[in-house]
């Protein structure tokens, strides 16, 4: 399988890690990248380390629902627009 | 007429509730984190809802409801931040809000932090440091990691090409890092590099 693919180039990596995690790429492409930097430790590390930052990211930063009490105050005044049309 | 009415009035309020209303939390948390005060954050929901609904007819039912949503309140935001800077004594927010991006992807910059360094952090302490960035990295940071829009969606929300949303996250994703990696040392933690 390892012939299908070019030489590896580390700066490959860095063009496309993100594009990767965030889900801009293809999953054929997607998978061809995996294989491509299962060749290079460095490159492998780097990826687990920012796929576990994102993870990070999105999972420990807070998220503040919004307020039934706003909800409701939001519907009451869509109400007295539609009452005034 | 007054049935043509009623039914233009059902229409608006079945997409007002079912559509618009189902994105109150994330809008809330978008909200907040741009603010970072609960008041200003209501305000700021509230009026991006009663645009909404003022201009609901310029919205394709059906159509990306949330991401229509965050960009009236992204607008919304920047109006109230660009108003607020003109008053005396108040931070001079275009320095946060003109950003100058590059869409230089032949220079790729790496930050790299280490996971040991921000495995053990608490989530106050990621929170804090998102909320510390400048606004145009905040953003970026929220809309991509946190609200999982696609860049496509993302430059539409903030009116930037996607070659800017690309360089503009990794930039802002390197800051973040950066003031992890700041949090950590001052906790004490190591890098054995």
């Amino acid at each position: 399988m390892d012939q299908q693919l070019p030489k590896h180039d580390c700066r490959n990596f860095l063009k496309k890690v993100f594009l990767v995690l965030d889900g801009e790429i293809p999953e054929e492409e997607k998978k061809l990248f995996i294989m491509d930097i299962e060749r290079c430790k460095s490159c492998l590390d780097h990826y687990h380390i920012e796929q576990t930052f994102k993870e990070f990211v999105s999972t420990k930063v807070e998220r503040k629902p919004c307020s039934e009490k706003l909800k409701e105050d939001i519907l009451n005044q869509i109400q007295s627009i539609q009452e005034s049309e | 007429m007054l049935v043509e009415n009623g039914n233009q009035k059902g229409r608006k309020d079945r997409i007002f509730k079912k559509e618009f209303l189902p994105h109150a939390d994330a809008l809330y948390n978008f909200a907040f984190h741009l603010t970072y005060n609960e008041d200003d954050a209501n305000d700021l929901v509230q009026e991006t809802f009663l645009k909404a609904y003022r201009f609901i007819d310029s919205y394709q039912q059906g159509t990306n409801a949330k991401a229509w949503l965050f960009k009236i309140l992204k607008n919304a935001f920047i109006n109230d931040y660009r108003r607020k800077s003109k008053q005396p004594s108040k931070v001079d927010f275009d320095d946060v809000l003109n950003y100058n991006d590059t869409d230089d992807e032949g220079h790729v910059e790496y930050v790299d932090l280490r996971q040991e360094l921000f495995q053990g952090m608490l989530g106050d302490e990621v929170t804090r440091a998102l909320n510390e960035l400048p606004v145009d990295f905040k953003t970026i940071i929220l809309l991509c990691d946190i609200e999982e829009f696609s860049y496509e969606e993302i430059a539409k929300i903030i009116d930037i090409p996607i070659g800017t949303v690309r360089s503009r996250l990794h930039r802002a994703r390197n800051i973040l890092k950066e003031k992890l990696r700041e949090y950590a040392l001052k906790e004490g933690f190591k890098e054995n590099r």
